[in-house]
């Protein structure tokens, strides 16, 4: 159990029943919800109704807020220097309202679908008991990451760098418990459903309900998730139980979930259509128009890199070296090459790159960086796929929605 | 009705209304309202810029979402127009009515596209020594 997250999901509805909802209607929208009734009083008459604090208790308060209902929660890159990503520093990046009251004694996990041969039911008890644990670093970062440097600017949360993180998930693979249920020769795709509701309240509606082709569904790392670093999930990060997919988009990583789909086609769940997630099959001119049809899913993300020590705005004095380090991953691969520049990408002197702790899970790098006399001076970072693959250094491809900015990380130096 | 009515409606004790810069804009003419707590002309409650249209961008966007998720996203006019249809469509916006304009007005005013090339310089950098 965790303290109620805050809830929008009632207040529409009883706004309509009450009396103070006239005051608004002259501006044709109602009063209380707005803010225009100062924070404290929504706050005691709409327990969390803005979002209430609570819910992400626990979380690093050097984190960057972008939104509050939802909760989208990003971390500046030098909080995210450990090598396994602690869980106050993950980030959160929720669609709907998260459910107030968790009992993971009585959550059940549904596998159902056209294409499982029976529909299972599990408790959270016969995951642990029936099927072989797992324990794995893995790397999810948020198909958006980035997207506050795309112009023209992209609508959404406005992620610069800190929607990703490499924490250590603990559970089932998925393919076990999918084979447990039978997998017909059909099966295309799997989908989540999860127990957070639409922002609107709408009961009917899913906030988001995504999922992978069978061939992600069913490798080695896909894992069905009750723990992060050997404690509970965090509550905003999907507790008592998610879906985990290294290097995918973190969206395929049901959260709160309570029911996967074996389908005989792309799963066609809530945000699975239409832009969402999608980028365009071409490369298109910045600020075009897309149609739907011409939108294709973001499977495996593409190679990236951060630097996380030192913090962005170090002064140093002349002659002082400069450690730098960081992580690097890419997607379904592994980071083959890491080098940074000082000099604007001029040139580039390569760093030493540790292996993953297992396969899908980030790359620690470090390097001495030197300069060649006073002035303001850039780290920029690049990383190179196990495809000969690197990051670019001005932002890539525009999109539509903003995904999949992976331009290298920068940070400011000056030595004086 | 004005806000200011609200307020006084509701008999706000005097401590929930924190700081407030009540007065009028001098150059737009525009009627900042009381008992609010304004911050350099943000509202810190909602996120939004205290201008013409606030209060109804307040009551017709911020029930149903944070407006901080309205003043981190930069569109033009068309752009924001687009936005509320897609919301009419699949969010449950209501119909806004004579109300659009306004919201349209503010928003394009308040949250414009600023101009930029393929990669901006670093901002925001907050100096320190490194031992």
């Amino acid at each position: 159990m965790y303290p109620d997250p805050f809830r929008t999901d009632t207040r529409r509805g009883f706004i309509k029943k009450s009396a103070l909802a006239m005051f608004g209607s002259s501006l044709g929208g109602n009063l209380l919800g707005s803010g225009l009734i100062p924070g404290k009083l929504i706050a005691a008459a709409f327990p969390g109704a803005v979002g209430d604090p609570y819910s992400i208790i626990g979380k690093n308060p050097g984190l960057s807020i972008l939104n509050d209902r939802p909760w989208n929660v990003e971390t500046p890159a030098h909080l995210l220097d450990d090598e396994i990503t602690p869980a106050d520093r993950l980030f959160i990046r929720n669609n709907g309202i998260p459910p107030r009251e968790v009992d993971p004694s009585t959550w059940t996990l549904t596998i159902g679908g056209e294409s499982a041969v029976a529909e299972k039911v599990f408790t959270l008890q016969e995951l642990k008991s029936n099927f072989t644990h797992h324990t794995l670093q893995l790397t999810i970062e948020c198909g958006g990451n980035g997207r506050s440097e795309f112009n023209p600017p992209a609508k959404g949360n406005q992620w610069t760098t800190g929607a990703v993180g490499c924490s250590q998930w603990t559970g089932v693979r998925l393919r076990d418990v999918l084979e447990s249920a039978g997998i017909r020769d059909d099966a295309v795709y799997i989908g989540y459903y999860g127990k957070d509701r639409h922002l609107s309240g709408d009961p009917e509606k899913y906030s988001i309900s995504r999922g992978v082709p069978m061939s992600k569904a069913l490798e080695d790392e896909s894992l069905i998730a009750w723990a992060m670093n050997g404690e509970d999930i965090p509550p905003m990060n999907g507790h008592p139980l998610r879906l985990v997919f290294g290097g995918w988009p973190a969206s395929t990583s049901g959260k709160w979930l309570s029911k996967i789909v074996i389908r005989n086609k792309v799963h066609d769940g809530q945000k699975m259509g239409g832009q969402s997630y999608r980028v365009p099959c071409q490369p298109v001119t910045p600020g075009s128009e897309v149609a739907d049809e011409d939108m294709c899913i973001i499977e495996s993300m593409p190679v990236k890199s951060l630097i996380t020590y030192p913090r962005t705005g170090a002064i140093l004095q002349e002659g002082q070296p400069l450690t730098v380090r960081g992580h690097a991953w890419a997607g379904d691969l592994r980071v083959s090459a890491m080098h940074t520049s000082n000099d604007f990408g001029a040139t580039w002197q390569p760093c030493q790159l540790d292996g993953p702790a297992n396969r899908l899970a980030w790359q620690r790098w470090r390097a001495e960086v030197q300069f060649p006399g006073k002035g303001y001076y850039e780290i920029w970072a690049l990383a190179t796929d196990s495809e000969g693959v690197t990051q670019p250094m001005v932002v890539p491809g525009w999109n539509p929605k903003g995904y999949l900015n992976n331009a290298c990380h920068r940070i400011a130096v000056k030595v004086v | 009705m004005h806000k200011g009515m609200v307020l006084a409606a509701l008999c706000l004790p005097v401590h929930l209304l924190g700081n407030s810069e009540p007065g009028k804009d001098s150059s737009t003419g525009y009627q900042i309202p009381p008992g609010l707590n304004i911050v350099n002309g943000i509202h810190i409650t909602s996120g939004l810029v205290v201008n013409e249209g606030f209060e109804v961008v307040l009551a017709n966007c911020v029930p149903c979402h944070s407006g901080k998720l309205i003043a981190q996203n930069r569109a033009t006019r068309d752009g924001w127009r687009n936005l509320i249809r897609w919301m009419q469509k699949t969010q449950k916006l209501w119909d806004l009515g004579d109300n659009e304009e306004s919201i349209l007005d503010y928003l394009a005013k308040n949250y414009a596209p600023a101009e930029g090339g393929r990669r901006a310089p670093l901002k925001d950098i907050q100096w320190y020594f490194l031992e």
